[in-house]
């Protein structure tokens, strides 16, 4: 639990100090990637933060794969 | 001013690095656990396998000369397509890190400082990466060449000191199964060496076909490395323990002992793997960052480095949740997934390649008849 708020600190920390950067230099595209990466760690910390459902990305490859089973070398 | 570039014996020692990574580790037990005692014909034949494949990226590259992997499947596929061909690669790549830090994680804390939280290591070895990922690709080739003799003088010493205790009879009875289960060994192995990373890095390589050269090269002594360590794993801890041991090529390096007096020499095993880890982990974050610096037309991917830092630790706390859960996707799901990337998807580009390079060409011939 504690990892995750240090990440928390880290993500909100670095999104104060990254945000008025990037609005002065005037890139949107940047910007918006940015808060795009910050809300998702955001967003995955608070799911562990409050024990929400384990997100399990390799499950999601194992689904992915599931029609692709025959491309599986033995 | 000429954007600073690799030099083709640097490209030889990021793809040495690559290969090595954290393979070092682990290949012996997989390949030991499907060929028993012919692993090491697997580790030769998964060496033939991965150079095939750097021929495949090289013939890419040739098509689309001075565009990296992201360039190339805009080129091939069309603009949209392109872009969502890349995003399975930047997501493969980010998988792939997060597991390979849960990985150093879990053998770091599992076998040598057990009273260490996973997340500390894990933590303190990613600040090493975010440095390495702000300063960039050409400063990695170059830290890699600093460790590069290091990595091959403590090698050489390992092997040296593992030489007392060969004994030959482990290695027999050779093929006693037949061909199939080395060769479907060493193809499994193939898919876990992600050479594909390296397209992503090649335009930036100085020298043209020197720096083709120097990717062959790199896989060449990559793989080759593996291959001694997959034989002295069978030759100096038999088949059982070499299959059994989660990370057989430290309990080969454990077993050091020259006349009682050169002893507990795992340290150097751990150099090696950490060098070699680095370097594939520091890849891997600058081939992301270029990836969505090119598909999202980004102007400074530089802000992306922290949170993508954290994004690394969260895929890693949430794939590498026991050896058990990991054990059982590599061995059903991983190589498949790997081989859709690796072999499938650039052997696509290549053949839509070459068919709209004939008919650009047929085009052509037409138009200039009379």
């Amino acid at each position: 639990m504690i990892w995750r708020l240090v990440l928390l600190l880290l993500v909100v920390v670095a999104g104060a100090v990254q945000i008025p950067f990037l609005l002065k230099a005037r890139s949107m595209r940047d910007l918006v990637m940015f808060c795009i990466f910050l809300g998702i760690t955001l967003a995955w910390l608070f799911n562990d933060l409050v024990e929400g459902p384990n997100l399990r990305p390799l499950d999601w490859i194992r689904f992915a794969m599931e029609p692709l089973k025959m491309l599986n070398p033995k | 001013m000429k954007p600073k570039q690799i030099s083709p014996g640097q490209m030889l020692i990021l793809t040495f690095g690559l290969t090595v990574g954290t393979s070092i580790l682990v290949t012996p037990s997989g390949l030991a656990h499907v060929a028993r005692e012919d692993a090491w014909i697997a580790s030769l034949f998964s060496l033939f396998i991965n150079l095939l494949l750097v021929v495949l990226y090289i013939i890419l590259s040739r098509m689309y000369p001075g565009k990296n992997l992201f360039e190339i499947n805009e080129a091939v596929m069309g603009k949209w397509l392109g872009k969502l061909l890349s995003l399975l690669y930047l997501f493969y790549f980010l998988i792939l890190t997060g597991t390979l830090l849960g990985n150093l994680g879990f053998f770091l804390t599992s076998e040598m400082m057990p009273e260490t939280p996973i997340e500390a290591v894990q933590i303190i070895f990613l600040l090493a990466a975010i440095m390495c990922a702000r300063l960039g690709t050409v400063i990695l080739a170059r830290v890699s060449q600093l460790m590069f003799p290091w990595i091959v003088v403590l090698f050489l010493i390992l092997v040296l000191a593992l030489l007392p205790q060969i004994e030959w009879n482990h290695i027999k009875p050779v093929l006693e199964a037949g061909p199939l289960p080395p060769l479907q060994a060493g193809y499994h192995s193939a898919m876990f060496q992600e050479l594909i990373v390296l397209l992503v890095f090649l335009p930036m390589s100085s020298g043209g076909k020197k720096a083709e050269a120097g990717f062959l090269g790199g896989t060449l002594l990559g793989a080759m490395f593996l291959a001694i360590v997959v034989v002295l794993s069978i030759l100096v801890l038999g088949i059982e323990q070499a299959e059994n041991a989660t990370f057989p090529t430290y309990a080969l390096a454990k077993t050091i002992n020259v006349g009682n007096f050169l002893q507990r020499l795992e340290g150097i095993l751990i150099t090696i793997w950490i060098c070699t880890f680095f370097i594939k982990i520091s890849l891997l974050y600058l081939a992301l960052l270029k990836g969505l610096e090119k598909v999202f037309g980004l102007t400074d991917t530089r802000s992306l480095i922290t949170p993508m830092a954290v994004l690394f630790l969260l895929v890693a706390w949430h794939t590498y949740i026991n050896t058990v859960y990991v054990a059982d996707i590599i061995q059903r799901v991983w190589a498949g997934y790997a081989q859709l990337h690796l072999l499938l998807i650039p052997l696509a580009l290549a053949v839509v390649g070459l068919v709209r390079t004939w008919v650009a060409k047929r085009r052509k011939g037409q138009k200039a008849l009379p």
